[in-house]
């Protein structure tokens, strides 16, 4: 009985788990896909943003990179240190993260799917080094409208395989 | 009269898109969905209105491809795959025909070139060797499966895609843009030279104006120990980029075989 009754706990607490996987049973949705709250415990209190805080995507105003995506891909590239005990990451990394109207980066938030587009958690020290790569980028050039710098969101996918880097999108 | 004509031309949009789509469907399942969908696309892409009414229209109908395929845009262009496959998986279980944006998305944002290839695949071969276009139109998706097979290091069966179908394609007038220009670089990695310059010149008829390929004809010339067309080509290529011309360019995602300035810059200075 006592069995019976932990199994079914465990199996609402897989019921619950699941239903948070899918998104189109969201209890509510974010003022925008994507949004990234100032959070206290990692986030820059002094980051300045424009425009009270109005955040666009990259794709609109055009941010970019000094050199373009080529300078930031051999950036990350030649600043890589693979580790053997990254040997068994396969898989997806994005780290999501906004640019400032003065082209400073901060909010930096991680997700990490295998290559089965599953969620999963790859080596601690691993994350925290291609994060720590992201953050050392300072050559953004903030993208604008009618010429005025804006904010904007930005992410760099690093697809990986067997621990080396296979490929950087976008 | 002029004024009937007038407020007859306002309506016009919307009568057309409610006829045209969800007066279609019999059960009333997907025609709330699909009421519902149109009423999501009015507002901006990703807002949370957006997303609560395509919510809505999937709670009608859970498999209704429109809102689970438009649901998902928002996820891919903002970095967040998990969520963008879960929905696209969802709505290619539900119709086959979603392949075609899933397996383009896949190479375009992923470089998932395995999963890009079988996706496009099975629909290849679902509708006969027709898969139909990227969501941006510029790619016949038999060019985006040769990219694939590139990308994978398979340069015949590339080469055999880039070829079934841009001979398809001449016969109706109707090669892409960027083709020749896929196929000529792809020449060029197999070091067939000669052949990659014939495409390339191609490509210069198809697009004039087009500074990546007088870059890869600069290559080319250059393997070939033709200085004089590889300087020519190289300059042509310079002039184009920061003049006259144009150069791939994409605001979401850096485009295959796309040439950057430095990279000409660069060719230029070994003639120095």
């Amino acid at each position: 009985m006592k069995f019976a009754g932990s199994l079914l706990f465990v199996m609402l607490l897989l019921g619950n788990f699941l239903k948070a996987q899918d998104i189109t049973k969201a209890n509510s949705y974010p003022e925008q896909v994507g949004e990234i709250v100032f959070n206290p415990k990692t986030d820059k209190a002094n980051f300045e943003l424009c425009d009270n805080g109005w955040t666009y995507e990259y794709y609109g105003p055009g941010t970019t990179y000094k050199g373009g995506a080529k300078a930031l891909k051999s950036y990350l590239l030649t600043h890589y240190r693979y580790k053997p005990a990254y040997k068994n990451i396969t898989g997806y990394v994005t780290i999501r993260f906004l640019v400032s109207c003065k082209a400073q980066t901060d909010r930096f938030r991680v997700f990490q799917l295998d290559d089965n587009y599953q969620k999963t958690n790859f080596d601690a020290g691993f994350i925290t080094h291609l994060t720590t790569l992201c953050k050392s980028l300072d050559k953004w050039v903030a993208g604008s409208f009618n010429g005025k710098p804006v904010n904007t969101y930005y992410y760099i996918n690093f697809k990986m395989l067997n621990g080396r880097i296979k490929e950087i999108t976008p | 009269m002029r004024c009937l004509i007038l407020i007859f031309l306002c309506c016009l949009p919307s009568i057309v898109k409610a006829q045209t789509n969800c007066d279609l469907y019999k059960d009333r399942a997907h025609k709330t969905a699909c009421q519902l969908y149109w009423k999501a696309i009015e507002y901006n892409q990703g807002s949370n209105k957006s997303q609560e009414l395509f919510q809505q229209s999937l709670q009608a109908c859970p498999t209704f491809g429109p809102s689970l395929h438009e649901m998902s845009v928002p996820y891919l262009k903002r970095g967040d795959f998990y969520n963008w496959k879960q929905l696209m998986d969802r709505a290619v279980k539900a119709d086959p025909i979603w392949l075609s944006d899933r397996g383009w998305c896949l190479f375009k944002f992923l470089h998932d070139y395995k999963n890009s290839f079988n996706d496009l695949k099975r629909l290849y071969d679902i509708n006969k060797g027709q898969p139909g276009y990227s969501g941006d139109g510029d790619y016949d998706l038999r060019i985006v499966m040769a990219l694939n097979q590139r990308q994978m290091g398979n340069y015949s069966t590339a080469l055999a895609y880039f070829k079934e179908c841009i001979t398809d394609n001449e016969k109706k007038n109707g090669v892409g843009l960027f083709d020749y220009l896929h196929l000529g670089v792809t020449r060029m990695m197999v070091k067939d030279y000669k052949g990659a310059i014939t495409d390339l010149d191609r490509e210069t008829k198809k697009y004039e104006k087009l500074a990546d390929t007088y870059y890869y004809l600069g290559l080319c010339y250059k393997k070939l120990g033709q200085r004089k067309n590889a300087f020519n080509s190289f300059t042509k290529a310079y002039s184009l980029f920061t003049k006259t011309g144009y150069h791939r360019n994409d605001p979401y995602c850096e485009e295959p075989d796309k040439v950057y300035l430095s990279d000409i810059e660069n060719e230029l200075k070994t003639f120095k």
